[in-house]
């Protein structure tokens, strides 16, 4: 890994209108709900980037402003130098989604059940018109399926969706971005609905394949164990916003910030002798809604640390950097608290 | 510690139109009283079917094919239909469903769908039976506010309390909870364990706490059950499991391997190479020796039966016990 920035996005943001009553209407009233509300963050050549965060936190929705799906509200999202916003004719973006793939999350619902194996990864090469010859065509698909560990391929070609497991579909998805020889590959919790006992086999492809031909990934996940075996860094979003940014060891072992402290004590973990005690969760309250955003702080409305500053003050604290070593926090209290 | 409910080789088979699917197969074991036994499994190992099994319910088209449920010395398996809906489900024996939040209906309050549930079971003054659903929902803290809510009104966590509260107002003594907190966030995830632990020890319950997720299960269970293709492959205690010694069954390592620790840093996560069988056509012998990584002759050709190898600990594994 060097320090070639690949992705940078800027100050993002995704406000989704609401319904509006006829009233508000005619005051001119809006409401929103701020989805990404504001967050920054660069992803550097190589390197496997994680957004980690509860439902509803913004995590989906940034992988999807980032690959285009939506449009964004405001920011800026940087793609090897280029911002994406800017790119107007087809043909560029066209190119763009070529070097940015996504795999998905549910492997069941993001195949056609009557493509065979063969016609899923010809897709992307047909739509991007990367060659006409069938030959060609299978050899890329072949390689693409050996990539993934799918062999021997000839045996997985003619084969549908329902007649792979979901291993090996997610193999698949994967095998489906990799024909087209993507930079960055957005993972929307590609492992979440696949069975334990496979799910660090796909992790491990994934890590192998990423290493092997140097690619970027995004991990998006609400699964810190995962994250911590898989990715290099750690970014925590809550309600929108990154509350801490670091290296994902750093992030579980040394959290400051008191929402990724509290999401660290509340995830189960396989040691014997805890099946009698009540666990201290330290968080209160349940998460407000988006299109009613507390004042100040966030997090505050659940933060047991919480004092005048965080709801007094206008904003959200931003992110800074706690000494010098790359680790990110947004806390009005984290000298004190830390 | 007596047992509130016995299992004896209990057979749920599928009658599907490609054949017959023993989705669970001759299974036996005991839950004793004020017990969480934890049932760990991959999905299609017979987990949930044995859960809507042991209410005498399987999903069609599923049959309890042979076997006994016996619960307060009584085996509910002969029990018609009527007899069972009186006495049994609900009041002796209840659950707590696979993404519970699904099974609130949208078009009913709150208030509508518990107080249906419990007029259905007991015959009460709708007074009487509101105090008693008040009295349930300060249990799983929540407020009588939410009486007048709609499902879609509250947060996944309030809905699983709710949920909860329904299960548990006509008393009964077991629990059975299927994956009660796998569609909810890390936090309400931890929230809910801690109260149906609570709860257990306040009401005296027992439960069966249905999961494939083995760290959540270290957390809730004092006893430990794992499935493999519609089998028992081990039974342990929480520390035999999760312990310094390990599981004994090639399975549940592999699971336990496979199982990321947070506060651990670990190069490589184990796995366990293939995938389940299908159960259409089971293989020969012991049902995991293709994935099996000590794999011997003996292995494809008998099936180990399952043994005590220690007190309560139990294991079908030819390389565990010697013959």
């Amino acid at each position: 890994m060097n320090d070639e920035i690949i992705l940078s996005v800027k100050n993002l943001k995704k406000w989704f209108p609401l319904r509006r009553s006829i009233a508000e209407v005619f005051k001119g009233k809006r409401k929103w709900v701020k989805a990404v509300d504001g967050i920054s963050f660069d992803i550097k050549k190589g390197e496997i980037f994680a957004l980690i965060g509860e439902s509803g936190c913004g995590k989906t929705t940034t992988g999807r402003l980032i690959m285009k799906l939506e449009e964004l509200t405001a920011g800026q999202i940087i793609f090897k130098g280029v911002d994406i916003s800017s790119l107007s004719s087809a043909k560029d973006i066209k190119k763009y989604k070529e070097d940015v793939q996504m795999v998905f999350q549910d492997p069941y619902a993001s195949m056609n059940p009557r493509f065979r194996v063969r016609d899923v990864l010809y897709e992307p090469l047909i739509i991007h018109e990367k060659t006409k010859n069938h030959a060609e065509m299978e050899q890329l698909a072949v390689k693409a399926l050996e990539e993934v560990k799918l062999t021997p391929p000839d045996e997985f070609l003619d084969r549908f969706p329902h007649m792979l497991s979901g291993g090996q579909r997610q193999r698949v998805a994967t095998a489906r971005t990799l024909v087209l020889s993507p930079d960055l590959i957005i993972a929307d919790e590609p492992v979440s609905m696949i069975d334990l006992s496979t799910r660090a086999e796909i992790l491990h492809m994934m890590k192998e394949v990423q290493e092997r031909l140097n690619l970027t990934y995004l991990y998006i996940t609400h699964d810190l164990s995962t994250a911590r075996y898989f990715c290099d860094r750690i970014a925590v979003m809550y309600l929108g916003r990154i509350v801490e940014l670091g290296t994902s060891d750093e992030i579980i072992e040394n959290p400051l910030h008191p929402y990724t402290k509290a999401l660290i004590a509340a995830v189960p973990e396989p040691i014997a002798g805890k099946e009698n005690i009540i666990k201290d969760i330290p968080i209160k309250g349940e998460i407000p809604s988006a299109s009613n955003i507390p004042q100040g702080c966030r997090f505050h409305t659940r933060c047991l640390y919480a004092k005048p500053i965080c709801y007094e003050s206008d904003n959200d604290p931003e992110l800074e950097e706690n000494s010098n070593d790359g680790h990110y926090v947004a806390c009005y209290l984290h000298k004190e608290i830390n | 510690m007596s047992d509130v409910l016995a299992v004896n080789n209990l057979k749920i088979y599928y009658y599907t139109r490609k054949g017959v699917v023993k989705a669970l197969d001759d299974v036996s074991f005991t839950l004793k009283e004020g017990e969480t036994l934890g049932l760990v499994g991959e999905s299609g190992c017979g987990k949930t079917t044995l859960g809507m099994g042991l209410l005498r319910m399987p999903s069609p088209p599923g049959r309890i094919v042979d076997g006994e449920i016996i619960i307060d010395n009584e085996n509910i398996v002969p029990l018609d239909e009527n007899e069972l809906r009186k006495r049994i489900r609900w009041s002796k024996i209840s659950m707590i469903f696979q993404g519970a939040m699904n099974s609130l209906t949208p078009v009913y309050s709150i208030k509508k769908q518990m107080l249906e549930t419990l007029l259905n079971h007991r015959e009460m003054e709708e007074e009487q039976a509101l105090e008693i659903i008040k009295k349930y929902l300060n249990y799983v803290g929540l407020s009588d506010d939410v009486l007048r809510r709609y499902p879609h009104e509250l947060s996944g966590g309030m809905k699983q309390r709710v949920v909860i509260a329904t299960a548990l107002f006509l008393e009964p003594k077991i629990i059975v909870a299927d994956e009660p907190t796998t569609a909810l966030d890390v936090v309400v995830q931890a929230q809910i364990i801690n109260l149906l632990k609570k709860l257990k020890h306040e009401l005296n319950l027992s439960f069966i706490f249905i999961t494939h997720d083995l760290a959540t299960e270290a957390e809730v269970a004092d006893r430990i059950m794992v499935m493999y293709a519609g089998k028992i492959a081990e039974i342990g205690t929480n520390s035999q499991i999760y312990g310094r010694q390990g599981p004994s069954h090639p399975y549940t390592k592999g699971l336990l391997g496979a199982t990321p620790k947070l506060r651990e840093k670990v190069e490589e996560l184990a796995f366990i190479p293939g995938t389940p069988p299908d159960l259409l056509n089971p293989p020969t012998g012991c049902r995991f020796h293709e994935r099996c990584p000590v794999v011997f002759d003996k292995c494809s050709l008998n099936e180990p039966p399952l043994r005590e190898i220690e007190p309560e600990h139990f294991v079908a594994c030819w390389r565990c016990y010697d013959e």
